[in-house]
């Protein structure tokens, strides 16, 4: 069963189960009339039933490569950075990237825009080693309050504040 | 229209105009903002003003505006407006290949070429194509979108059955939020904050910029992924007249969806493109940084910003948010617009057309110089770059409604949106059927309770007509296809 299981599976069941969600939401829950749900009935149906041509022709597409294959691939020789001398690992840097992501929204949420911002432009670039760690902590200080005063000063467009700083800014 | 000409000259004029193609450039390339907000924000300032210099600043504005996204499209990946969304599709590829610098001398002179066709029409074409539009009712609108949802299953050949998944999973979403017929909220899992639905913009920040932020942190390089910019500006103007077809098919496009109320540059663009890149012979180089695709982007939503003012100024019918602005302006600074405008048509209405005019050769004029030092930000180190682009979308979605939500929506599209590229997933399908969507289904709608049933769809000619195209499209590509497989059975 596991080698059966590759990304464009995987993302095939994920669109599929986001839109039985929003289905069970509409019928179950909501109890939506049912002049409201005709176009979104025929929009899932379709989904519905790509979603499993495209299972079936993902598994049938694998069980033939794996009749064929006779060795595994060989693994490519991995990439290593030439400034800092660290082995290039994507999903590790993947990784990364979404965690930041996502501490950079809750700090968000918490402490506004501008600190939050700061603290991710400085971490990102000191933890992937940039040669001038100076030049990271003033770009990135630099650059935010440039972003801060164009949109809300020249713009007149807020930013949010944070729960926690809302009377500073 | 020799006195509104000789006004548009003077020196004060031409000023404004250059003033307000230049805020709007800056406008339009930061995301989230765009034209709406730039002319909105424009409003409170014109107060004072004479209403020549008024419109002629909001028409620099505008036409920067919608010129300005496709920079942020091309050097980062972030569509700066939905008119430059296509763009992204090649422009960004381009820049990732080092000719950011003939992607951007293509985009500006493409959006000129197809802004200055516009005005043209505009100012000489107004009372006849006004007459053509006014036959354009709920089911054309709903074939017309029904048409552009067409174009995924032929722009996504390669990947047929994912192009159809990702476009109708668009359409999924956009359903999301309150019904447009009956003003009743579905899919909101009990909050208000959907009510209004995934809006557009921060759908497509996350899409394409989060997930392209996502993708250079991953491999850890800049954009171009190399030391220098390659490429010049002087081939991208060049190529926008090497391709006179491309720019032309564009063009023509862009005018007609620009005119048609409700449609508007987020759809003429990807529509455009999807429309050239499908019946062009080197179709597989779109997607991989073909200077065509942004050519169909450009030309096609900067044409749809002149003849957009056609059903505003001939009906009082504005076709977009901006057009309702324009529209206010106009009545705020004494023209009614309406039927009764082109008996007599005012000086001043003559000066805000050839105002328009020159902003569309004022953006060649500004751009290009300052394209050398934008192509810059592609050879940044990724370090400052990602954590910077990551930055600008959050400010972007956040800026569009002040609300949270949006840069929720946004962060969690971002994720979508990597793994279905890495999926192998058409982008162009999903985007499609959000901006689609709420159209078809509106339209769809009405065209039922208007006609009682389905027969718009064979007794209106221009519906028939429309759909009888749309088949077309469909079959064609696809009985080459199958003449191919034959063939090659028969060989073997």
């Amino acid at each position: 069963m596991k080698k059966y299981l590759n990304l464009e599976l995987i993302m095939t069941m994920v669109l599929m189960a986001i839109i039985g969600i929003l289905a069970i939401q509409g019928v179950f829950v909501e109890h939506l009339s049912q002049r409201s749900m005709t176009f979104p009935t025929f929009v899932f149906s379709i989904v519905a039933i790509l979603g499993v041509v495209e299972i079936t022709r993902n598994v049938l597409k694998t069980r033939k490569k794996l009749k064929t294959e006779t060795a595994p691939a060989a693994k490519p020789e991995p990439e290593i950075n030439e400034e800092t001398g660290e082995v290039c690992n994507p999903r590790a840097n993947l990784i990364e990237i979404i965690i930041l992501t996502a501490v950079y929204c809750v700090l968000l949420w918490l402490v506004g825009f501008v600190v939050s911002s700061v603290a991710l432009v400085i971490t990102y670039g000191l933890r992937r080693k940039y040669k001038k760690p100076w030049v990271i902590v003033v770009a990135g200080i630099a650059i935010i309050l440039v972003w801060y005063f164009l949109f809300t000063r020249l713009l007149g467009v807020s930013i949010f504040p944070g729960i926690l700083l809302k009377g500073l800014f | 229209m020799l006195e509104g000409l000789l006004e548009s000259l003077s020196p004060l004029n031409i000023g404004l105009v250059l003033l307000g193609t230049l805020i709007g450039i800056i406008a339009g390339a930061l995301p989230g903002l765009g034209p709406t907000l730039s002319v909105s924000l424009l409003i409170p300032f014109t107060y004072g003003m004479s209403s020549t210099t008024a419109l002629i600043l909001m028409g620099g504005i505008y036409v920067g505006a919608v010129y300005g996204g496709s920079i942020t499209s091309i050097l980062l990946g972030i569509p700066g407006t939905p008119n430059s969304t296509a763009t992204v599709f090649d422009g960004f590829p381009m820049a990732q290949q080092g000719k950011a610098l003939q992607a951007l001398g293509a985009s500006t002179t493409a959006s000129a070429v197809g802004g200055l066709i516009s005005a043209l029409c505009l100012m000489f074409f107004t009372p006849m194509l006004s007459r053509v539009v006014m036959k354009f009712g709920v089911a054309e609108q709903f074939i017309l979108a029904i048409f552009g949802l067409s174009v995924i299953a032929i722009s996504s050949r390669e990947h047929f059955i994912k192009g159809l998944l990702s476009g109708f999973f668009g359409l999924a979403i956009a359903t999301i939020g309150y019904n447009p017929i009956t003003g009743l909220d579905r899919f909101v899992f009990g909050t208000v904050w959907l009510s209004d639905g995934i809006p557009f913009m921060s759908a497509v920040i996350g899409l394409f910029g989060v997930a392209q932020t996502f993708k250079l942190a991953e491999n850890a390089c800049n954009i171009a992924g190399g030391e220098k910019v390659t490429g010049s500006l002087w081939e991208g103007i060049k190529s926008v007249f090497k391709h006179p077809v491309v720019t032309l098919h564009a063009t023509v496009l862009g005018l007609f969806f620009g005119a048609v109320p409700g449609v508007g540059g987020g759809p003429a663009n990807l529509i455009s493109y999807s429309s050239i890149s499908s019946a062009a012979k080197d179709r597989n180089t779109f997607g991989k940084g073909n200077v065509k695709g942004v050519i169909a982007a450009e030309a096609s939503n900067n044409a749809t910003v002149g003849t957009a003012l056609i059903p505003t100024l001939a009906f009082g019918i504005p076709g977009s948010a901006v057009c309702a602005i324009v529209m206010g302006l106009l009545t705020m600074h004494g023209i009614d617009v309406g039927p009764r405008l082109f008996t007599n048509i005012p000086v001043t209405l003559y000066t805000f057309f050839w105002g328009f005019l020159f902003a569309n050769i004022a953006l060649v004029l500004i751009a290009l110089p300052l394209m050398r030092y934008f192509a810059k930000l592609t050879i940044l180190p990724y370090q400052i770059l990602v954590p910077n682009i990551l930055v600008l979308c959050v400010l972007g979605s956040y800026s569009l409604r002040g609300s949270f939500l949006d840069i929720i929506i946004t962060l969690a599209f971002g994720v979508l949106g990597y793994f279905m590229r890495k999926a192998k997933f058409p982008m162009i399908g999903i985007v499609l059927g959000l901006v689609l969507g709420r159209m078809a289904e509106a339209n769809l709608s009405r065209s039922l309770l208007i006609h009682k049933g389905w027969s718009f769809l064979y007794t209106r000619p221009i519906t028939l007509a429309i759909l009888i195209l749309t088949a077309l499209i469909i079959i064609i590509p696809n009985l080459n296809l199958k003449k191919i497989v034959a063939k090659r059975k028969a060989k073997a």
